[in-house]
Formats: structure tokens, sequence, C-alpha cells
């Protein structure tokens, strides 16, 4: 018993060097600024005046007393929805046609979907603005010979989200569904094998089989397509809409920047950014409460 | 195992048409980048160029300092990679290998901060570029602060020094 401790305390001290270059890093670019955010979201200040003037909880009154707040909130779980959807589900259905269904031309599929994902977010945003002009781009004149008039996108609620939200899988799709293929791919044959003898349906393999050994990194992508997409999201709506029309494109993470640097309100940012992260908690920890119990970890 | 072809051919052509579309912007980009202006107003459905120019590329070469930014765009991804690479090695390393008080806080507070949207840490962040920028010179902050950079316009607005 005392062996071990002498073990554990020598090796604590080998553990924290290795840890001191990470951890410096994350109090500098994440544990202060995240600290000082906090502070901030008590205080009127304009990042420019040299006093900052303490409101306390007047910030959160205001953003929840504001109705842009809950237009924007909704806005954030119709991108949430359709991300999911876009990024996640559909990713999953194609990784597991991949490496069950299709045997030809696998690597062409593999690295043809996965080509957009090193392509920077604000060259394909600029580059579908103009490929999705509802007036003169390709996809308008193509709509056209079949006398469907393309809907002014940008300009119309629910429209505009669908739209960034496709833009904005163009690029996350490829990786999604590398890392899910990946996963599916890694399933033991044998298990698939002995349940396509046994003539078991392919959507049963899915839903009983492929689904539930996957589930791991299911649950990783789920998560990454609601976190990481929301601020994927960010660069579309920054490039193509600004928010407009009338916030009707914003989401949370985007309206926090625009209080900061657009208007200037750094206390209303930092009081919605925090609110955020609140939310973003709260899917967290259902989550794990609901979904991480049945998952299956191979070691 | 045979996997029926009426179920394989399907699938076949639902995934040409997904790679048709995700692979077409590059294709309209690069087939736009050798049209003349009026070409690429005009003949919006046709990829190949009618008339193929490298005027686009000559006008790109002569108004923007195009060494300049691939310069800061190879020393920012490299910075950050290197970076990366070094602190993440050091710390997979401890957090597998070696037993040492506080170890499940310290994995858990680097874990969720994944859950942190970078408006969190956006402000602050801006600050300290900003004072880093009039101190410290500018690559060190332009370093520093690239993941944000990238998306945040307000920066090279605010920072020539990032451009020239």
């Amino acid at each position: 018993m005392s062996d071990g401790t002498v073990l554990k305390n020598k090796e604590s001290w080998k553990a924290y060097c290795l840890l001191i270059p990470t951890l410096i890093i994350f109090s500098i670019f994440m544990f202060w600024p995240f600290l000082y955010t906090i502070y901030l979201s008590f205080f009127d200040w304009n990042m420019i005046t040299p006093t900052k003037e303490f409101v306390g909880l007047k910030n959160y009154i205001d953003v929840l007393s504001d109705r842009n707040t809950y237009k924007i909130l909704g806005n954030t779980f119709i991108y949430i929805a359709f991300l999911l959807v876009i990024n996640c589900i559909i990713p999953y259905l194609f990784a597991f046609v991949l490496d069950l269904i299709l045997k030809r031309f696998n690597g062409f599929y593999k690295s043809a979907l996965f080509l957009p994902a090193f392509i920077s977010l604000v060259v394909g945003s600029i580059l579908f603005t103009w490929i999705l002009n509802p007036v003169s781009g390709p996809v308008a004149i193509i709509l056209g010979w079949f006398g469907i008039e393309m809907p002014i996108w940008s300009k119309l609620d629910g429209w505009v989200i669908l739209v960034l939200s496709l833009i904005t899988s163009w690029k996350v799709f490829g990786y999604n569904f590398i890392v899910l293929y990946a996963s599916i791919n890694g399933i033991s044959r044998e298990i698939i094998e002995a349940a396509r003898l046994d003539n078991v349906p392919l959507w049963k393999i899915f839903f009983h089989i492929v689904l539930p050994m996957s589930s791991a990194t299911g649950i990783y992508v789920f998560i990454i397509t609601i976190v990481q997409g929301l601020q994927y999201v960010f660069t579309p709506i920054k490039v193509i809409t600004q928010g407009g029309p009338n916030y009707a494109s914003s989401n949370a993470i985007y309206h926090a920047y625009h209080e900061a640097f657009v208007l200037y309100r750094t206390g209303h940012s930092a009081a919605l950014s925090i609110m955020t992260m609140l939310i973003f908690f709260i899917l967290l920890v259902l989550e794990f409460k609901f979904v991480e119990r049945g998952i299956y970890y191979e070691n | 195992m045979k996997i029926k072809r009426s179920v394989a051919i399907p699938w076949h052509i639902i995934f040409i048409i997904t790679i048709i579309i995700l692979l077409y912007p590059i294709v309209f980009a690069l087939g736009s980048s050798f049209k003349t202006l009026e070409d690429a107003y005009n003949n919006v459905l046709n990829i190949v160029p009618l008339n193929p120019t490298f005027e686009n590329y000559i006008t790109f070469f002569n108004s923007l300092p195009a060494f300049k930014i691939t310069m800061n765009t190879f020393i920012i991804a490299s910075v950050a990679t290197i970076f990366k690479l070094i602190t993440s090695f050091l710390a997979a390393y401890a957090f597998v290998f070696l037993q040492f008080k506080g170890k499940n806080i310290l994995y858990f507070m680097l874990i969720s901060t994944i859950f942190i949207p970078f408006t969190v840490t956006m402000i602050p962040n801006y600050i300290g570029y900003r004072f880093s920028q009039q101190r410290l010179g500018c690559y060190f902050a332009a370093a520093c602060q690239c993941a944000w950079y990238l998306s945040n316009e307000a920066v090279d607005e605010n920072n020539p020094h990032l451009v020239n």
C-alpha cells in the first residue's frame, strides 16, 4: 500500500510536468477568457471606454426580455434539427451502405465524399451564393427548365436556415461520414456475416447490430454535430446573410458575435454566450443521462 | 455474401448524385476561374470556358499581395498544428500511462472545453489579442489567435499588420 503511494507521488511529478504546456495554453486561451466573460456579463461596457459600469443581472434580464432572443433560440434549435438530419443521420446511413452494400468503387466514393472537407467554408459560402443565386445561378436556371421558380431563399424565414445548413453540411458531411465509416468498418465481420446467412433483412442488421456496436463513435458525431455544427454555421451566416432578414437566420452563436463586434454591447454578448453554454451543457447532461447508458464501448 | 443487384444499383445512383452535388462547386469554381467576366455571366451552365483566359489569375496576383497572404495562412496553420501536436501528445501520455492526483478532474476540465462555444472566449481573446498586438508584436499574436482569427473579420479590419 505504501509502495503504491510512493510510486504515485513520483509519477504525479512527472505527469504534472507533461501537462504544464497544455495547461498554460488552456489557461490563457480558455479558462481565463471564460472567467473574464462571466465577469463581463455583469458589466455594461463597449470595449473602448476605460471604465466598466457594474449593472448586476441587468444584462441577463435585458437578453431574456428581448423578443429577438427567443426568435434566435428558436432558430438555433431549427439549425440543430437540420444539422442532425443532414450531418449525423444521413452520413450514418451512407457509411452503412458503403460498408455493407456497395462493393465496387468504394475507394472513389470515400475520397470524393471527403474532398469538400479540405476547402474553407468561407470559399464554399461565396461559391454557393453564386451557384444558388435565385435569378442567375445555375440551379435556378435548371429549375427554370422544369418551370419551377426558385424561392428567394436569402430573404425568406425558414428557407434561409435550410440553405445555410446545407452549405455548412457541404463541408462537414465528409468528415462525419469518414469517422462513422471507420467505426462501422471496424465491427467484427463474423457477426454481420452470421446475420446475413440467417437472412436477416438489412434494416434489422442496421438497427440491431451496426447501430449498437458503433454507438460510441455515433455519439461522438452526434455531439460534434450539435456543438461544432452551430459554430460552423457561423461562417455562412457571416458571409451571406449577416443574420438577416430581421434575425431570421441568426443563431445564438452569431448573435453573440453580432452584439459584441457590431453593436459593441459586450455585456449582452457575454450574457448570451453564457446562456448558450448552459443550453449546451443541459443537452450534454441529457445525453449522458439517456443515451450514454446504452452505449457499447469495445475496450 | 452476395448483395442483390436490385439493392446495390439504386444506392450506386444515390452515391453518384451526392458526389456530383458535393463536387459541383469545386468544378464550377475551377471552370469560372478561367472564364472572362462576360463569359462567366452569360454561360453559367457551361463548366468548360469558351475562351480560356488567365486574365483572372493575372489580376489576382497583381492586385493582392498573394505571397504574403499565402505565407500568413501557412504560418498560422503550421504554428497551430505544431502547438496542438506537442501539447496533446504530452498530455495524452500523462493521462494514459501515469497515475496522479486530480487526474479525473483535469481530464474532465480539458474534455469539457469542447462544449464551450467560441463566443464565450471571444471577447477576452480579442482584448488579449489587441493587447499583445501592441506589446508583443504581430506574429505572436497572430499565431496564438489563429483559430479565432479565421472566423472573425473584425480582426483583419482592425489590424492591418496581418495583411501587410
